[in-house]
Formats: structure tokens, C-alpha cells, sequence
């Protein structure tokens, strides 16, 4: 029986300027317990994609659904609280310690006092913060402030989580004790969006594939089904094929844009 | 409301760990009470009131001119959300707009109203400062400043769009309609072509209305038509504000 849809996105097209469609009639269903990896080059409009899931823009045309209502709509306070955004760029208050920052939003999520503190305990030990606790958020290194800026995604136990490039520029480590994070909240029934361009993350955590390219999503699948629908099994080298195989023969690109600017949420 | 809550804690979490906007308001203001009054003194005698200590005019005019820095103060705290890239995040957890701004407007309230009580107060105990009016209108003038401060900061932080502006704005602003509105010293002492253009500064209306209660022992009743002067202005920045303020715009910071 297929899970129920947590995330439904139909003919939605979104513009940021006049000449270019960010997104231009975007099919997509996220299922509860699976993780949806949305890949593609920089300006696929993966992040305006996140934006409207998340209900902080609205589509031009077409229509989000979250949980079977209009995250963006009139109303949607309530519906905003079961969802859970880590932008692309980390987002923290500086000065004040981990735990203080996972309380502070707990609280935002409408948690009293008492039990933000206790969220914010539970969440210390799956991001490896545990020993961090009293730190403050701005003098964590990079990869320790991702974890927190993942973690606290996950303050509301959201029924959707959507986090944009949460290992961007991380080490091997943050990025372990992240993916071992959304597999488990997959296996614990949440829907997770999950933006990449580290195609093996995505392999790893056998997510289903959304292959976005100028605004289109071109291809769909798990893995399986898209190197079996898209490439031959072995690659030209003998080695099996792989969801990169995929990628560069949709798109034409390589997968590593290092130089690339993070597009800011609006 | 549990959203209005959450903001005001975080602002004050964040109020505790960097509490130079206190200090600014508070501790800078009573120096210079202090430095200035004297001076004052001599200065409100020469303008025939013999018997009125320099606090008459130095406790309302830091007040006037401490308060407007609440401007950069409101704006900022709008601002550095979107330095610390959590502006985002405030909205994608259902804070609505209005539970958002008035989280950020209600701890510089808080503020200019502790301003107010320390710097009157200081002034009672220390410099002989009195009301020779009614202590009603001094409350209701500094309310009606208060609110046309707050609206300011919530237009600055809707109209300017980088954090240069707003630090260039609300610094050389307040400066200058504080000095301008006699702040600093009486309107009279300014020069002479800056008398005229003095009530084009908004710290005039309430300075003048202080001088009108603390000094010539006026009532309620007779600066009406500054407290409306100064709730016209603050329903005139409110709109701007609404008019201007896009929360899907990101404003350039620091980052």
C-alpha cells in the first residue's frame, strides 16, 4: 500500500523575473516515511521549489499541498508548525548556546518552556551536540553550526521535513550524522525533501529521485528505475552504472559546482 | 500569542547576552545628565526661570534624545535576522506578521519606558528635578514619543534596505532632529535660522510639550495638540511601514 501524501505539488509554475520561469509546471508527490531527494544543477529551482513547500511564497499558477492543505494560505500558521525547514543557509543566533537556540525554536513552534527544554535535550545526542551544549551557536565550526541548523528542523516533530543542501560544505563526519538522522526519521514515518548535489547521498539513503532541470522536473524514480529507464547498467567503463551515470546523461553536467553562490530563501 | 511570547523571550535572550543597547539608552544618558546640567541651569535662568534646576531640561532632553536611538535599535532587530539568516526560519514556523513585529517592537518598548522611569526618576532624586505641571501629561507626552519612535524604527526597517543605511540613518538622524528639536540645548539657544526649521524636528513637539508641563506648570488639556501631533506621525510611519515592509524581501546585512 502506498504511504499517504504528505507533499503534493500540481502544474505549479513560479516566476522570479519576467524572462524566466523558475519553476514551470512541477509534478511531485512526497510520501511519508520516504525521502525525496530533489537534485539538479544551480538554478534548477530546487531552493524556489523548498520556498513553496515550505509556505513562504505562494505559486503563480497551480497548486501545494501539505498534508492536504495550502501551506501558504490563509490559516496555514498551524499547518506551517508540522513542517520542519532547514534553509540553505545556516540560520542561528549567534550568541546564544546550542541548547538555547533549540529551545528558542521549539518555543516558536508553540512548546512551553519545560518541554522546548526537553526537545532540545533529545535532539543534543542524534547531531553529536551533546558535549556542545553550552556553546554558543557563533563559536561552533562550520560543520558543528550545520548540525544545529539541521537539528532544529526538527524541534516540532514535523510530519515534513525539507532541508536545502544540508551537507553543503560539511565534513565526512557532520555529513554522516546527518543522513543517519533522516534515515531515521524517515524509518519513523516523516516525509523528508531532502536537496543535494552529492549524488551518493542520495543513493545512499534509497531515496526517490526528482530530477529537476530550468524549472522542469525530467525525471522521477528510485535509483533502480532511473538507471534502468535512463542509462545502460554498465557505464563505458565496465562499472555499474549509477545515479550519476543518470545525471550527466539528462543533463549533459558534471554534479560539483563548488563556485556556485547559494541561492538565498526569500 | 505563544508566538508573541517565543519572539519577546528570544529578543530578550539575545538583549541579555549583548546588552550595549541598555547601556546606550540608560548609563549615557545619566552621564550626561550629569556633565550638563549645571550648564543648563544657567542657561534656563537666563531665560527667566529662577528657580528651575538644569534637570528641567536635561532629564526630557536625554530622554528625547537617548529615545531616538530606539529607531536603530527597533530597525536592527529586524535586520540582524536577516544577518543571522533566521528571518527564514521565523516565518516558515507560522509566526505570523504581526505576532513577529510586535515580538520586535515590545522589548525596545520596554526599554524606552525603563529609560523614562531611570532617567525621571534619577533626576527627582539627584538633580532636583521637578514637574510644575502635572506629572499625567509628562507620562502621556513620553507614551505619544514613545509610540512615534517605535513606528519610526518599524518604517526605517521597512523602507532602507541594507544595514549600512540603517546604521547611516537612524546615528546622524537621531543626532540631528535631537539637536535640531532642542535636545540638547533650548530651541532659543540654537541660532538664530535654526529657530524657525526647529518644528520641522519631531524631538521639537515633544520637547516643547516637556517644556510646557515640566517648566510652565501646563496641564493635560494644553499639549492635546502636541500628543496628537506625535500619534499622527506614529500612525503615519505605522502605514509606511505595513506599505513598505515585504517579508519575503531579504534585506543586505553584514553576511
Amino acid at each position: 500500500m502506498t504511504p499517504p501524501c504528505v507533499l503534493e505539488l500540481a502544474g505549479v509554475v513560479k516566476s522570479h523575473t519576467r524572462e524566466r520561469r523558475a519553476l514551470d509546471g512541477v509534478q511531485l508527490a512526497v510520501h511519508a516515511g520516504r525521502v525525496t531527494a530533489l537534485l539538479g544543477p544551480n538554478g534548477a529551482g530546487k531552493s524556489t521549489l523548498v520556498s513553496l513547500a515550505a509556505g513562504l511564497t505562494r505559486p503563480d499558477a497551480g497548486t501545494v499541498r501539505v498534508l492536504g492543505e495550502d501551506p501558504a494560505g490563509r490559516g496555514a500558521q498551524a499547518l506551517r508548525r508540522r513542517i520542519g525547514l532547514a534553509p540553505q543557509e545556516i540560520g542561528v543566533y549567534p550568541q546564544l548556546s546550542v541548547t538555547t537556540n533549540l529551545r528558542c525554536f521549539a518555543e516558536l513552534y508553540g512548546l512551553r518552556p519545560r518541554a522546548a527544554r526537553a526537545r532540545a535535550a533529545e535532539l543534543l545526542e542524534p547531531f553529536a551536540l551533546s558535549e556542545l551544549g553550552d556553546r554558543p551557536a557563533g563559536r561552533l565550526s562550520g560543520g558543528e553550526q550545520r548540525r544545529l541548523h539541521a537539528a532544529i528542523a526538527l524541534v516540532n516533530r514535523p510530519a515534513l521535513v525539507i532541508l536545502d543542501e544540508p551537507t553543503a560544505g560539511a565534513d565526512p563526519s557532520t555529513r554522516e550524522h546527518i543522513l543517519r538522522a533522516v534515515r531515521d526519521l524517515a524509518g519513523g514515518g516523516t516525509a523528508v525533501v531532502y536537496t543535494t548535489h552529492y549524488l551518493p547521498e542520495a543513493e545512499r539513503l534509497d531515496a526517490d529521485i526528482a530530477l529537476l532541470e530550468h524549472g522542469r522536473v525530467i525525471a522521477r524514480g528510485s535509483v533502480a528505475e532511473l538507471i534502468a529507464r535512463h542509462v545502460a547498467p554498465l557505464a563505458g567503463d565496465g562499472r555499474p552504472a549509477t545515479l550519476e551515470s543518470v545525471y550527466l546523461a539528462l543533463t549533459g553536467r558534471g554534479t560539483v559546482e563548488p563556485d556556485a553562490e547559494p541561492a538565498a530563501l526569500p | 500569542m505563544s508566538s508573541l511570547r517565543a519572539i519577546v523571550r528570544i529578543e530578550l535572550r539575545v538583549l541579555r547576552h549583548d546588552p550595549v543597547p541598555l547601556v546606550l539608552l540608560i548609563g549615557m544618558p545619566i552621564v550626561l545628565m550629569v556633565l550638563l546640567s549645571q550648564s543648563l541651569g544657567r542657561v534656563l535662568l537666563f531665560e527667566g526661570y529662577d528657580d528651575a534646576p538644569g534637570s528641567m531640561h536635561t532629564a526630557p532632553g536625554m530622554a528625547c534624545l537617548f529615545g531616538f536611538f530606539s529607531v536603530a535599535i527597533v530597525g536592527f532587530a529586524i535586520f540582524r535576522e536577516h544577518g543571522w539568516r533566521t528571518w527564514p526560519r521565523l516565518r516558515a514556523a507560522g509566526v505570523g506578521g504581526r505576532a513577529l513585529l510586535a515580538g520586535k517592537l515590545a522589548v525596545p518598548a520596554g526599554l524606552l519606558v525603563l529609560q523614562h522611569i531611570v532617567l525621571f526618576g534619577f533626576g527627582v532624586v539627584f538633580l532636583d528635578f521637578k514637574v510644575n505641571g502635572e506629572w499625567l501629561a509628562v507620562a502621556l507626552l513620553a507614551s505619544a514619543f514613545a509610540l512615534m519612535i517605535l513606528a519610526a524604527g518599524l518604517a526605517a526597517a521597512a523602507v532602507l534596505s541594507t544595514v549600512q543605511q540603517l546604521n547611516a540613518v537612524t546615528n546622524l538622524g537621531t543626532m540631528l532632529l535631537g539637536g535640531l528639536g532642542g535636545a540638547l540645548v533650548p530651541v532659543m539657544e540654537l541660532p538664530k535660522w535654526v529657530q524657525p526649521i526647529s518644528p520641522a524636528s519631531p524631538v521639537n513637539w515633544a520637547m516643547q510639550g516637556y517644556r510646557d508641563v515640566i517648566l510652565d506648570g501646563a496641564g493635560v488639556g494644553d499639549v492635546v495638540l502636541r500628543l496628537a501631533a506625535m500619534c499622527g506621525l506614529a500612525l503615519a510611519l505605522v502605514a509606511v511601514a505595513l506599505w513598505r515592509l515585504r517579508a519575503d524581501t531579504p534585506k543586505r546585512t553584514w553576511g
